[in-house]
């Protein structure tokens, strides 16, 4: 659902913008309250009043879509109101370095998907990258989708290892492969082999397979047909021939 | 079935089968007050952890029952006396107060009734102010009338709304002090040592139940997490109303714990998410068992 609303792919211009056109007016007054004390009291005021900020404002979703942030892209319609706030703080900090982490590890489980909803707006680093890979380490999906999904922070961060482990999760929890923005460049031979894998897990158990397997398998075929030549499973044989017929 | 917020429990040291009882006796709410251990704490960090424990996975285990889970928050009187951890216990409590499962700050007061509790006491009375929070106030189990009497001092003296303090663990002698106080007057029902059922029928009777909420205080000692239940059917045999009832098991906790955002009756009405494939933190109630099996017998 791309809409273009915002050209301009600066961080801060994007929030500005979000709380313009995709977040009701009476939130501004709010949201001027929480700027006032952020520059009266810094990160003091933060560490003691971020836990409130769904409570304060809102937990529904803005209405917005698809738009470019700094070098990379992030899907507003995946953020509440409250992430939208979250970033807006962070955004102000001096630097993130620290405090980010602070944040999520003293933080709940709302905290915490704040501070991994604001990652697409932060300059990407080791910070991120380090969050990423703690929402991912959870099996709470909702976290590990707050960290991984619905911008291009996976694709773009992540080296093959990490990727592949994001998105067989995906393929476990059944998330469509459109909230990894940019799959579209990221095939390759370990991760076609793995969701081949898993798909004949899930057949053998009766259960369903990921319906993305054939469209993320096709970037890459070349360890499936090196593996059909080399197969001797029978079953796994034609479990093959079928994924790349499908492909095809 | 009497509805009822059972307003001091510390299930963090209560089994399941307590969870599935209280469910199915009618409680739709508990509430964790902070509380001390059983044996003191030496470290601050070890008052952050259980802190999250309550906030995060007491909270799930109860979901998962069919229970809401709120609490308040607080560095208690008896471990208030301990310097190697309580200025440092203060100093992470703030931010504990804007959780959005924190209802209160509590259990403050007195235990031993010495300054260094009076002054943690103060400090967090005001940290309530601040938060916009309402107070829950341990009683000293010994010489209880004067402790109650310095702790409304103490309290007045804050300026905090009265409305907004609740004096617990009362008895026969103090429900004649906190009458006239504006304070709520809490009842725990306590096998042996605090109130029996038997008594709070006849405070009831007595006083009514303006102002006044009953609680079971269940923690790791011999107590009972259904004598609030106990006490609604006593209350029911002796002819008190069930609109009294409700008023004292639901009414009253919900008014004083529901305010500005942290919870209200229609929240607090609709059951929480029971899905039991949910996991919190990676970890579930079941140890192996089937989330769709039949886990959720009968209790032993």
């Amino acid at each position: 659902m791309e809409t273009g609303i915002v050209s301009l792919s600066d961080p801060r211009k994007v929030v500005e913008d979000a709380f313009i056109s995709m977040v009701d007016p009476k939130y501004l007054d709010r949201r001027g309250e929480y700027l006032d004390r952020l520059d009266a009291d810094g990160l003091a005021f933060l560490e003691v009043h971020f836990a409130g900020l769904p409570r304060k404002t809102a937990r529904d979703l803005i209405d917005g879509g698809i738009v470019p942030v700094g070098d990379g892209r992030v899907d507003l319609g995946a953020l509440r109101v409250c992430d939208l706030f979250a970033a807006d703080l962070l955004l102000r900090l001096p630097s993130v370095d620290g405090h980010l982490e602070k944040l999520y590890f003293q933080g709940d489980a709302e905290e915490r998907r704040m501070v991994l909803r604001a990652l697409p707006f932060i300059e990407s680093g080791a910070t991120v990258c380090r969050l990423m890979a703690e929402a991912h380490r959870t099996n709470d999906e909702v976290i590990f989708e707050s960290g991984n999904l619905d911008s291009d922070l996976v694709t773009r961060l992540l080296d093959d290892d990490a990727y592949n482990r994001v998105v067989l999760k995906c393929a476990f929890m059944a998330a469509p492969k459109e909230r990894l923005l940019g799959w579209e460049t990221r095939g390759n031979p370990a991760l076609s082999e793995a969701l081949f894998d898993f798909m004949t897990e899930r057949e053998a158990a009766g259960r369903p397979i990921w319906p993305d397997t054939a469209a993320i398998c096709a970037l890459e075929t070349s360890s499936l047909t090196e593996r059909l030549g080399r197969e001797a499973d029978p079953t796994l044989q034609e479990a093959l021939k079928r994924l790349l017929a499908e492909i095809v | 079935m009497t509805r009822i917020f059972e307003p001091h429990c510390h299930m963090f040291s209560r089994v399941t089968d307590d969870y599935l009882r209280m469910a199915a006796a009618g409680v739709k709410v508990v509430l964790e007050p902070a509380f001390w251990l059983g044996q003191p704490r030496t470290h601050v960090e070890t008052f952050i952890d259980y802190f999250d424990t309550i906030l995060g996975w007491e909270r799930f285990r109860a979901s998962q029952f069919g229970v809401h889970h709120v609490c308040t928050m607080a560095l208690n009187p008896r471990e208030a006396n301990d310097d190697r951890v309580n200025d440092a216990v203060l100093e992470v409590l703030p931010r504990y107060l804007e959780k959005n499962s924190v209802v209160g700050v509590g259990e403050i007061g007195l235990d031993d009734m010495t300054p260094t509790e009076e002054r943690c006491m103060e400090a967090q009375i005001q940290m309530a102010i601040d938060h916009g929070l309402p107070i829950l106030i341990h009683t000293p189990h010994r010489n209880k009338r004067q402790g109650f009497i310095r702790c409304h001092e103490i309290v007045q003296a804050s300026g905090i709304e009265m409305d907004r303090v609740l004096l617990d663990h009362g008895n026969e002698e103090t429900v004649k002090i906190t009458r006239d106080t504006g304070a709520v007057q809490g009842f725990s029902i306590y096998p042996h040592t605090k109130m029996s059922p038997e008594r709070m029928v006849q405070i009831v009777l007595e006083y009514g139940v303006d102002r006044m909420v009953v609680n079971s205080a269940c923690d790791w000692g011999v107590s009972d997490p259904l004598s609030v239940p106990k006490t609604v059917d006593l209350l029911k045999a002796a002819g008190v109303s069930e609109d009294d009832i409700d008023t004292l098991v639901w009414k009253n906790p919900v008014a004083f714990f529901g305010r500005d955002g942290r919870g209200s009756e229609d929240e607090w009405l609709t059951p929480p998410d029971m899905d039991r494939k949910k996991l919190f933190d990676g970890n579930s109630v079941l140890r192996g068992q089937d989330p769709d099996g039949d886990w959720d017998r009968e209790p032993v």
